[in-house]
């Protein structure tokens, strides 16, 4: 199979650590015939790469959202970026800017629910910053003025946006969209991985080429914006504004899609809450390699030790496994909990400490982070996974295919994912996960358990989440997407 | 009957964590799910028949909750703002406070009429070539150190030392071959005044960085050991005063780069260092204003000294004089600035405070309230600080002439004029600083430049006309126009200031 494919992500592969880079990684090294060019979204140009690239990655581009002195694409070759400067006059603004900025803006702003004008109105942007500076078209006094005559209307009058909010918003705006300048280049599918902004350059492609584009979703995009948001300082008109913008790309991106996959039937139920058609949604599984992942009994240590594998910010709920090993830690004093994962924010993890010094629990935390799992896994007892939002996580997969038992909260696709073969918490529920752990390790028949969730766990997933059986379904639905485009197009 | 209590995120009084009013239904259902209540958790424990259901029924009441709101930031001092910028100006008056008691500093002192000029000429030629140089090079890093990229801040810091290290060098080179034409100066007085070109050149460059990271006190340590180490060989050692200078100031440049540096690495950390093209054009064409308001600004300062000890040159040996009396009274009005040079630093932090105040509180439906209320600020702001300053100047020069520094009727004029020039100058760097901060450095570039021939053109008439010491009034001209022109290019833009601040951060 001789296919092209522009993988697009959004804070992920190959930049950040996490369970969507791992499958990115995954999919990109099993299908070596696939060349892959990647467009990273990356939160600043300072990220560094933390993924070796297989040979048949022809191409990475990171596009930084932030950290950048000006938004849009800044050219080796200052003359052609000189040209379009000069070429942005306030003539051509009102003339060609204005009238698709303002379709935009409706689009986003839902006043206007159609995807279909929304996204001619992007691929209208797209082509005009072909030859026209991004900054000063989305910094100039026009398009100030349209965004606050449409964002004053859009808000009820009881909560009207303030100067403050106005300014938040159209800065991220002015970021957001600077997608729309950089050139997507021809390919035979674009897989975006993440329904959200990944998924611009897949509709302006559909548009221009008529491309297949299929979107992958682990974590449901809008869901975990809506659990970012509730987090944030920003104002509610901001958060507001940053949520429409968000749901009227993620509809637009569902709407052009040929194929949406998902991970289970959760994160359909909520696919389909958000827009998707269900005609659309297949559902691959994550899959994990049975012959690196493999139980090593030996390695066990004595002391009761409990592991977990993940990044350590909010979703992870590591707070809440930090509240619970201190109900644990009253019945077994000597209990182990092994954390291991990138500190991936730090007034997160400087709270985590505060739960540390509060219940003394410096002898029963030991933190770390390894880019070696199938090491990690077997040096501990049971697994324990206390996230309050996932989809499909890989640690738990892993963690099966070494043959531990697992403890984890009852949210995304992990109760599909275990089954009866693990036991689950409820989530942001210390008592709850400190009674599934107990019942583990200090329980009248806990070893027995522990033997037997092992060993059922480990033929779960050896049936049904292997990285063949995962890998397989992208390569017939690449096939499928290109074959159906070839029938389709007008050159066939 | 519910089989459980309600889960915090349906409590706004919640101590559990910041409340924050959701979306939508959807938002609430998803703040169930984490907070434990799953579909079958809805039904079996709550009665609904699913966790949306169970959200569409308590989304109303919470809807209309008030969110716990982050504590507001205290309103800054402004004393404390003032003497914040003050020390920016700490180095300088180290300087003046050694050159009133012992006579002499890192440069200047008690000279021979033709060391002295050569010295003058390399210390105004070292700020009016690496001015720009500084302003272009705080512009870009002071960009990246804001979005706490110090690896590019320190390239960035690299960059444009590398290239003021190249002009020194190549400037330096083609005034000795200049000189070697044309014979202007003698062989030792070039030496020196290319020594002193160099050495506060790299001062400056050096001192820049420190500056851009707010290490205020490090330039004024590295400062405070050079003049240590010219007191020291002159005194104990008895070197003569241009070979005490030249020490110290090699002493100073080397603290100050040693400082900068550590500073720079200490911050970048172990963030790993990446590749990143030079892009020379782009940079020079968004860099530019900078440039041009970095030599002007320069020229504007010591255009009317050059114009002075040029003056009046026919029966001299050398085309230029060195003029003791003239120098004088600038130094001790550079005391006057001093004083009220914090001014524009507590401002700035003023300006930032009452955006932050208005924005809140004013609907984007009413923009034009916001930004007339932001030049109301700015123009009551200038209003009481002009008389101010005025007064502040008026005591130092009274006080100077009963202490007897200004002994004569000509450095007594002097110091009256150029005080009289230095608050102009203060409101011209704050609107220099407002419009940099806006992110309208093109603004800057026309008033600097008219106030830069204001001042040579007035300056050069009067100084040829009447006296050398007449100069001075084209600093005062120079000034004025450099306050009002940057005023009015401020007074314009605070016209849609709701349009430049969104500009400015995005």
């Amino acid at each position: 199979m001789a296919t092209s494919v522009l993988m697009t992500t959004e804070g992920t592969y190959p930049y950040i650590r996490g369970g969507v880079s791992v499958w990115c990684d995954h999919l990109v090294k099993r299908l070596p015939d696939v060349t892959y060019h990647i467009f990273a979204i990356v939160p600043s140009p300072k990220q560094p790469m933390c993924f070796q690239l297989p040979a048949n990655v022809a191409s990475c581009r990171p596009f930084p959202l932030w950290g950048t002195a000006l938004p849009g694409v800044q050219e080796a070759r200052f003359s052609k970026t000189y040209r379009r400067i000069l070429n942005t006059t306030s003539d051509v603004l009102e003339r060609e800017f204005l009238p698709a900025f303002a379709q935009v803006l409706r689009g986003l702003l839902g006043t206007d629910d159609s995807s279909e004008r929304l996204a001619s109105g992007l691929l209208a942007l797209h082509e005009f910053f072909d030859s026209h500076d991004y900054a000063k078209a989305m910094q100039s006094p026009l398009a100030w003025s349209e965004f606050l005559k449409q964002t004053t209307a859009w808000y009820p009058s009881e909560t009207p946006l303030t100067m403050e909010e106005a300014t938040i918003s159209m800065r991220w705006l002015a970021r957001y969209l600077a997608i729309l300048a950089v050139p997507v280049q021809p390919v035979d599918v674009v897989h975006a991985s993440m329904a959200g902004l990944a998924g611009v350059p897949g509709v302006l492609a559909k548009l221009r080429r008529g491309t297949p584009f299929l979107i992958t979703e682990h974590g449901i995009f809008l869901r975990e914006l809506y659990l970012f948001l509730s987090r944030t300082d920003y104002p509610l008109n901001c958060r507001h504004f940053l949520f429409s913008l968000n749901r009227a790309i993620v509809r637009m991106n569902y709407a052009f899609a040929d194929q949406v996959t998902t991970l289970g039937d959760f994160n359909k139920m909520w696919q389909l809450r958000f827009g998707a058609e269900p005609r659309k949604i297949t559902t691959v599984p994550n899959g994990v390699d049975p012959s690196v992942f493999q139980p090593r009994p030996e390695l066990r240590p004595a002391r009761p030790t409990v592991v977990t594998l993940a990044r350590v910010f909010p979703l992870k709920g590591i707070t809440v496994l930090l509240r619970a090993a201190a109900i644990v830690r009253q019945q077994m004093p000597d209990v182990n909990f092994r954390i291991l994962g990138e500190k991936a924010d730090e007034a997160y993890f400087a709270q985590c400490m505060a739960i540390v010094r509060e219940h003394n629990l410096e002898n029963n935390i030991e933190w770390g982070e390894t880019s070696k799992p199938a090491e990690e896994l077997p040096k501990a007892h049971l697994f324990c996974l206390p996230s309050i939002s996932e989809g499909m996580p890989f640690s738990i997969l892993e963690a099966m295919l070494c043959g531990l038992p697992v403890v984890a909260t009852d949210v995304g696709n992990v109760a599909s994912v275990l089954g009866d073969k693990g036991i689950l918490a409820r989530p942001n529920d210390p008592e709850d996960l400190a009674r599934a752990l107990l019942e583990l390790l200090a329980g009248p028949h806990a070893a027995e358990r522990r033997d037997y969730l092992a060993q059922t766990g480990r033929e779960r997933a050896l049936a049904d989440y292997t990285i063949n059986t995962f890998t397989g379904m992208f390569r017939q639905i690449y096939e499928e997407l290109v074959e159906c485009h070839a029938e389709t197009s007008p050159i066939a | 009957m519910p089989r459980r209590n309600l889960p915090d995120c349906l409590n706004p009084n919640s101590p559990a964590a910041p409340w924050r009013v959701p979306l939508d239904e959807n938002d609430l259902a998803v703040r169930l799910e984490t907070d434990g209540v799953t579909e079958t958790v809805a039904r079996l424990d709550f009665g609904f028949d699913g966790t949306l259901a169970m959200a569409s029924q308590y989304y109303p009441e919470c809807a209309v909750a008030s969110e716990t709101l982050p504590a507001a930031k205290p309103a800054p001092s402004q004393w404390r703002e003032h003497l914040k910028g003050t020390v920016f100006a700490l180095p300088l008056a180290l300087c003046s406070f050694c050159m009133l008691v012992f006579n002499f500093s890192l440069w200047g002192g008690d000279l021979s009429a033709g060391m002295a000029a050569a010295i003058a000429l390399g210390t105004v030629a070292s700020f009016v070539m690496t001015g720009g140089l500084v302003q272009a090079m705080a512009w870009q890093g002071l960009f990246y150190a804001g979005s706490a990229d110090f690896r590019m801040t320190l390239v960035t810091c690299r960059r444009w030392c590398t290239y003021g290290v190249a002009i020194l060098a190549g400037t330096s080179v083609a005034a000795a071959i200049g000189n070697a034409s044309f014979r202007m100066l003698e062989t030792p007085l070039l030496a020196t005044m290319l020594a002193f070109y160099v050495l506060l050149g790299l001062m400056w460059l050096s001192s820049g960085i420190l500056y851009m990271l707010e290490e205020h006190l490090r330039v004024s340590a590295a400062v405070a050991l050079g003049l240590a180490v010219v007191v020291l060989l002159r005194w104990p050692l008895g070197l003569p005063l241009v070979s005490s200078q030249i020490g110290g100031l090699v002493c100073a440049d080397i603290t100050a780069f040693f400082l900068a540096w550590r500073c720079l690495k200490a911050r970048a950390g172990h963030e790993p260092s990446r590749k990143h093209p030079q892009m020379v054009g782009r940079t020079l064409y968004f860099s530019a204003p900078y440039l041009v308001y970095g030599v002007c600004y320069y020229l504007l300062i010591f255009i009317d000294r050059v114009l002075a000890w040029t003056a009046q040159t026919e029966s001299a040996v050398t085309p230029v004089i060195f003029r003791g009396d003239y120098e004088l009274p600038l130094d001790i009005a550079l005391i006057g600035f001093i004083a009220i040079v914090g001014w524009v630093h507590s401002s700035m932090v003023a300006f930032y405070a009452r955006v932050q105040l208005e924005q809140p509180r004013i609907t984007a439906a009413e923009a034009g309230k916001f930004n007339f209320a932001m030049q109301a600020f700015y123009l009551w702001r200038v209003i009481y600080f002009l008389p101010v300053a005025y007064l502040v100047c008026m005591i130092l020069w009274i006080a100077a002439v009963q202490a007897g520094f200004l002994a004569t009727p000509l450095t007594q004029r002097i110091a009256m004029i150029a005080l009289l020039g230095y608050p102009w100058l203060a409101l011209g760097l704050w609107n220099v600083s407002l419009l940099f901060a806006l992110s309208i450095p093109s603004a800057v570039v026309l008033p600097v430049v008219a106030a830069v021939l204001a001042d040579g053109a007035t300056g050069y008439v009067l100084s040829r006309v009447l006296s050398y010491d007449w100069a001075v009034v084209g600093f005062l001209i120079g000034t004025v126009v450099f306050g009002t022109g940057s005023g009015l290019a401020v007074h314009r833009r605070f016209r849609r200031l709701d349009y430049f601040y969104f500009v400015s951060g995005a």
